[in-house]
């Protein structure tokens, strides 16, 4: 790993982050006046304007936008209007339901996607591969909306077996993460089940198939690593989802995680916190894919040597 | 040796039957979202006022089981008895021996600290601004004796006694805020965001703990003035999703769910144990036309926009034929201020149609803003008027914007609005909604009032007599159907779904009352 290819991609990282703030910023003053959502529409003017004066929205947008960046540089992303707490605080709290959800989730999409992806390639267009291909389609192009509410028609009322939403046990974790992590699972599977498929044909698989590798472990050692190639691209995208991917399911199971907090920031237009939230997230997007970055060149080592990564820039 | 085995019988007997004395529910309430803060007069939204009008106490409290409302509806709170001492004065006798949750006695030390203008009354500098427009009029509180204080108002308040039993009227602790005083001119500012999540009143919820986006707990105040609770705890869960609630109550997680809308009713009713409990809120959706813009510059156009609409079509359609139009800017409620033989708002296309055509309106497309999602069936109704306008010639087009300040900015012909009656009298109601210092006349320049309407007003807020009122209100809603500057539409329906063994009855405000009178459990 070079210090000029680390370099750029920090670069970026910084350029991506300052973008995502100013976007942030532009579009939540540009689309409602939180004051007047804060405090309602009966509210007289002089109270409006005082409430204005008392959070500074009354300034000019350039200043607004100098001051809340001076806020970042010193660790302060400000008071939540709503309630008058820490942004940092608010978040904290929000972040670690978030990431059980996420992990679990992930997990879900892990121990059920990659191992059907690699039935469907052994079996390839066979009547199990159609099986597992069409599971695949439906994980992942159900809205996790639906599923939530049919998986909670289908425990809590009708059988009565799980908790409907909330946080607190074991079992208020199943259904958020079975429906997060299957839709993810879906398209897992497909991932696999290709880059295995290409794997599958390559040259070195055929010598330790004519070596006479057992079947298990050619897969295993032979097609698997280098299959992970794509597939680690793929989760570095679900990692970077893992803090704000989970709105809709979050909001279903009443789950109290980041995605429920952005939600009613959005509609408070409480400006501090969305901003907080985009600007974790946008952290969070930027190490996973840093992350990739580098597990890339230790799996492939040309990749180090090119400098340049064959998955592209998410960021 | 028998004694001793006896006496170990009954020890362990003993947890059993304390267990037994409290075989209370512990009640689970899912709310589609939290109070934003439990400070009784800061927060007074929807969301707000249902969980903190069970933590804190008025003086005077409003029975909503009373019909036709006035002053009869009115019983007492922390207040033992009141007496009118002139049209500016009203004296209050406190009850004794009532305690905060956090031991401290109720005086009138507590009284004097709600309503000072550093916390409630003094406006934009006040801890709490928006608390000046229900009190802003009001001059004094004195202290006569520890449990007997007198309301001083800077001009004659016929219906003192309504406000405060309503919005932002409850006593909060001297004694808790005092605690966090310091030299900072902007200490309440800073108290204020400790006690919002903390809060410390009289009532029969007394506050255990709370967790954003998840839950706000409380156990029962078992020493309650007003008796004991009929539950251990009330718990107050987020969740968001009306079909996750309805599947709660249907299994059994939740006792009480709120936000039902009308479509979802009979889906609860089919749950023997769930019990579907609605009120007709003291809120009324209504279409604002503005008398500044151009096209509505002829009346006859706006009287024949309101001629237009069939109310009932609506409510039908819309809210299942639950609720209803009032009769003219007054509810039932108003006791002796309610005008019953008013015709209201009628339903008259042809008259329409005259009007139409003799006000020379020559088709134009007129602006109709709507914030969608911002009422419940708001933008239905939108569409299904906008088919009744075009029936009789009047072309709208339905333009969809993100707020209020949207809606208000240059352009504004009709839009979109509901008006809640802060309390049961036009000096909570019109007064405040359209009389001479509100932003209908000042700001926006929608309603353009004749001189005899702002007198009426003054009359209206200031008079002794219900007669003189009564008739100087009569003339403001004659006004107000003639040169229309709003028409109203109905007033909203809300509905909870509850467990049937749970005897409460909604009030028609956002109120969720847990008082032993009111919140009882049956078997």
């Amino acid at each position: 790993m070079n210090l000029r290819f680390f370099g750029v991609k920090l670069f970026r990282a910084v350029v991506t982050l300052l973008l995502v703030v100013t976007f942030a910023f532009v579009i939540l003053r540009l689309s409602g006046d939180p004051v007047e959502i804060l405090l309602g529409d009966d509210v007289d003017q002089a109270t409006l304007q005082h409430y204005r004066e008392l959070y500074g929205l009354d300034r000019p947008l350039p200043e607004q936008y100098l001051r809340y960046f001076g806020g970042i540089a010193r660790g302060d992303l400000g008071f939540s209007l709503t309630d008058e707490r820490a942004v940092t605080t608010v978040i904290a709290e929000a972040v670690p339901a978030t990431l059980l959800l996420g992990f679990t989730a992930l997990l879900i999409s892990l121990a059920v996607g990659v191992p059907l992806g690699i039935i469907a390639a052994l079996n390839r267009n066979k009547i199990v591969d159609r099986f597992v291909m069409t599971f695949a389609v439906f994980g992942f192009s159900i809205p996790n909306f639906f599923l939530g509410i049919l998986l909670i028609l289908l425990f809590s009322l009708w059988l009565r077996w799980l908790p409907s939403s909330g946080m607190g046990t074991i079992w208020h974790l199943i259904m958020p993460a079975v429906t997060l992590g299957l839709s993810s699972a879906g398209s897992l599977a497909r991932f696999t089940r290709s880059s295995m498929l290409d794997v599958l044909n390559r040259s070195y698989v055929r010598t330790a198939a004519a070596k006479g590798v057992p079947r298990l472990r050619r897969i295993a050692w032979h097609a698997l690593p280098n299959a992970a190639i794509p597939l680690v691209t793929v989760l570095g995208f679900r990692l970077g989802d893992l803090i704000a991917g989970a709105i809709v399911t979050e909001t279903v199971f009443a789950w109290p995680g980041v995605g429920r907090l952005l939600v009613s920031a959005v509609s408070a237009r409480d400006l501090a916190v969305v901003q907080g939230v985009l600007l974790m997230t946008a952290v969070t997007m930027i190490t996973a894919n840093l992350l990739v970055d580098l597990i890339y060149g230790w799996i492939d080592p040309r990749i180090r040597t090119a400098g340049n990564s064959p998955g592209g820039d998410h960021a | 040796m028998i004694s001793k085995l006896f006496a170990a019988i009954m020890l362990a007997a003993l947890p059993l039957t304390a267990a037994a004395a409290d075989n209370r529910p512990e009640v689970i309430v899912a709310v589609n979202e939290l109070a934003r803060g439990l400070e009784p007069a800061e927060n007074t939204g929807n969301v707000d006022v249902r969980i903190t009008y069970s933590i804190f106490d008025t003086l005077i409290r409003r029975d909503f089981s009373v019909q036709g409302g006035g002053p009869k509806s009115l019983k007492p709170g922390l207040a033992e008895s009141w007496t009118r001492i002139s049209p500016s004065e009203l004296e209050v006798r406190l009850r004794r021996g009532v305690r905060f949750h956090d031991g401290s006695l109720f005086t009138a030390d507590d009284v004097l600290f709600t309503f000072s203008p550093e916390r409630l009354t003094g406006g934009k500098t006040a801890a709490i601004p928006s608390g000046a427009a229900y009190f802003g009029h009001l001059k004094e509180v004195r202290k006569i004796d520890p449990y007997t204080v007198r309301f001083v108002t800077s001009q004659p308040d016929p219906v003192l006694e309504q406000r405060l039993a309503a919005y932002t009227s409850w006593i909060v602790s001297s004694a808790q805020w005092q605690k966090y005083r310091s030299e900072d001119p902007n200490w309440m500012r800073n108290a204020l965001r400790e006690i919002r999540w903390n809060p410390v009143g009289t009532g029969p919820l007394k506050f255990k703990d709370w967790r954003k986006d998840q839950y706000m707990a409380f156990t029962a105040n078992d020493d309650y003035f007003g008796g004991k609770p009929a539950f251990k705890s009330v718990t107050f869960r987020e969740v968001p999703e009306l079909a996750t609630r309805v599947a709660g109550i249907a299994s059994g997680e939740f006792d009480i769910i709120v936000d039902v809308t009308p479509d979802q009713i009979a889906t609860l009713k089919r749950y023997k144990d769930v019990d579907v409990r609605s009120t007709v809120l003291e809120n009324s959706h209504i279409v604002v036309f503005n008398m500044s813009a151009p096209v509505f510059k002829d009346k006859r156009l706006r009287q024949a926009m309101s001629l237009a609409i069939d109310r009932k079509k609506l409510r039908d359609s819309l809210w299942q034929g639950l609720n209803y139009t009032p009769n003219g800017y007054q509810l039932p409620t108003f006791g002796a201020l309610y005008d019953a033989k008013r015709p209201g708002y009628v339903y008259d296309p042809r008259r329409a149609r005259e009007l139409v055509k003799a006000s020379g309106y020559d088709g134009r497309a007129i602006s109709y803003r709507v914030i969608p999602n911002y009422y419940l069936n708001g933008m239905e109704a939108a569409q299904i008027m906008q088919e009744m306008w075009k029936a009789v010639g009047i072309n709208v087009k339905l333009d969809l914007v993100d707020s209020f300040k949207q809606v208000r900015s240059p352009g504004m012909e009709m839009h979109a609005w509901s008006t809640t009656y802060r309390i049961p009298d036009p000096a909570g109601a019109i007064s405040i909604i359209l009389g001479p210092k509100n932003n209908m006349q000042t700001t926006w320049k929608y309603f353009i009032a004749p001189e005899e309407f702002n007198k009426a007003d003054e009359i209206v807020r200031t008079a002794a007599t219900d007669k003189e009122r009564l008739a100087a209100f009569r003339r403001m809603m004659d006004i107000i159907e003639d040169e229309m500057p709003m028409t109203f539409l109905y007033n909203a329906l809300y509905s909870y779904g509850t467990k049937k063994k749970l005897a409460w009855q909604p009030a028609p405000l956002f109120y969720m009352d847990f008082r032993p009178d009111v919140f009882r459990v049956t078997q």
